[in-house]
């Protein structure tokens, strides 16, 4: 285990990450000017951003322990990196189990020359993806106009059935393949953010609650799961 | 003086646009390469190197699982991502139970409307707020997770385990709320394609687009509104 936690590795690790964190920081600030100058307050700025950190921390804490799990398997460093960059835990226990049985590894017991070749592959496997946004990504966009011919309701439409085709899939899993927990736990956000929208927003008018929506149900749903099958 | 702020609005948009797709595709493109430094060090420094022939029998079963979703997940999640989160999420990841809720969030904190200009902007904010917070628990956890789950207690660590469930929840009401009928379409579709047992890239790609053609076709019908 040495080597895939070597000092060296750690350093050549964290270029990907330092890139990653420096597009967000050079974005954000051109992002603050712009809002500035297209006529949003200072308090409108910080409420974005801060709804954005908030909202972030709970599956964030998630991801971070997904690095101690994947970091069983490849090593501290290479964890580190996979799950700070595109990907998410799901994808690259996928990937190095396909990569690794393939190449007639066990997971947990590699040795340095398999995670090497793990970590080859997981390379590897995003990086399709990223091609395709960086030829691509205004042609998506111009696709979008032309499908919704400058119609903002069939806009919304499109950007309604994307979310919840997204998430309605995830969704009719949690029921299909019945996992008990899953559905303690959506069921839980589900009914927490529906009182709080109907009650809250809609009917006492608090409009600050907007914020607070996801992370509140995402914890309400969280402590019902743990407290059903602690 | 109100079309004066229009143009006004706009110019500050365009540069805006203009700089994030620039920018965007420099730091991905930085990013593939750097991508490989890891398998570079231990190449070079450490004399660990699988040969060619390795790395392809382990990377081509990978092909076979994602190469449709390379090509249709970016176009996938577009519409609700737009340009400027399209750059800052495939960079960073995490789309589904990070990125999305997080701009979401941002843009109906403040009150915009989204895949508008003013939503784009406002999104950029909560996303790259999302992605340094992210940043820093990930790298807290690299360096002494061990530690921390020592000492978290057992129920939390069951509840972080159900994390997606939950956001999914919480974003499932919202959603629902501003056009149930799409959303009884988007549901019906995802137990069907369920139910055919599709390979996972046609499931994921295949309940979004079918979505999206049956609801713009409700709506051109005058069924939907």
């Amino acid at each position: 285990m040495g080597v895939m936690n070597s000092a060296g590795l750690w350093v050549a690790c964290s270029f990907i990450v330092i890139v990653t964190l420096v597009q967000s920081l050079v974005i954000m600030k051109r992002a603050v000017s712009t809002a500035g100058e297209m006529g949003f307050s200072g308090s409108q700025i910080i409420t974005a951003i801060r709804a954005g950190a908030i909202s972030s921390f709970g599956p964030s804490c998630a991801v971070g322990i997904g690095v101690v799990a994947l970091m069983a398997i490849i090593g501290g460093p290479a964890a580190w990196m996979r799950l700070s960059v595109v990907g998410s835990l799901g994808f690259e226990l996928m990937n190095v189990n396909t990569a690794i049985t393939a190449i007639g590894g066990t997971l947990g017991s590699l040795t340095d020359m398999q995670m090497t070749t793990g970590l080859w592959a997981l390379c590897l496997s995003v990086v399709p993806y990223m091609i395709n946004v960086i030829f691509f990504a205004p042609s998506y966009e111009k696709l979008l106009h032309k499908v919704s011919g400058g119609d903002p309701r069939v806009f919304n439409i499109i950007m309604t059935a994307t979310f919840v085709g997204l998430f309605g899939r995830t969704t009719v899993g949690f029921f299909m393949y019945f996992n008990i927990g899953q559905v303690w736990a959506f069921s839980g956000a589900f009914v927490t953010a529906g009182i709080m929208v109907l009650l809250g927003i809609k009917k006492l008018k608090k409009q600050w609650l907007n914020e607070w929506t996801l992370p509140v149900g995402m914890v309400a749903g969280m402590v019902l799961v743990a407290f059903m099958l602690k | 003086m109100e079309n004066n702020s229009t143009v006004m609005k706009q110019s500050a948009y365009t540069g805006f646009r203009i700089f994030v797709i620039w920018f965007g595709r420099l730091t991905l493109a930085i990013a593939i390469v750097v991508s490989f430094a890891p398998c570079l060090y231990l190449w070079l420094v450490e004399d660990l190197f699988p040969g060619w022939a390795m790395i392809w029998q382990s990377f081509f079963p990978i092909i076979l699982t994602w190469f449709l979703l390379w090509i249709t997940e970016p176009i996938s999640y577009f519409p609700i991502l737009g340009i400027t989160g399209t750059y800052v999420s495939w960079l960073s990841g995490n789309i589904h139970n990070l990125r999305v809720p997080c701009s979401v969030i941002a843009q109906q904190a403040v009150g915009v409307e989204e895949g508008s200009e003013e939503g784009d902007v406002i999104s950029a904010l909560g996303l790259c707020a999302s992605v340094i917070v992210n940043l820093i628990i990930v790298a807290l956890f690299a360096v002494a997770g061990t530690q921390i789950l020592a000492v978290i207690p057992v129920g939390m660590k069951i509840g972080f385990d159900y994390a997606l469930p939950a956001v999914t929840g919480s974003l499932m009401f919202t959603f629902m709320l501003r056009n149930w009928k799409v959303g009884v379409i988007a549901i019906v579709m995802a137990v069907l394609l369920n139910v055919l047992n599709l390979p996972y890239a046609f499931n994921l790609s295949g309940v979004i687009f079918s979505t999206i053609i049956i609801s713009v076709f409700l709506l051109k019908k005058g069924i939907l509104k």
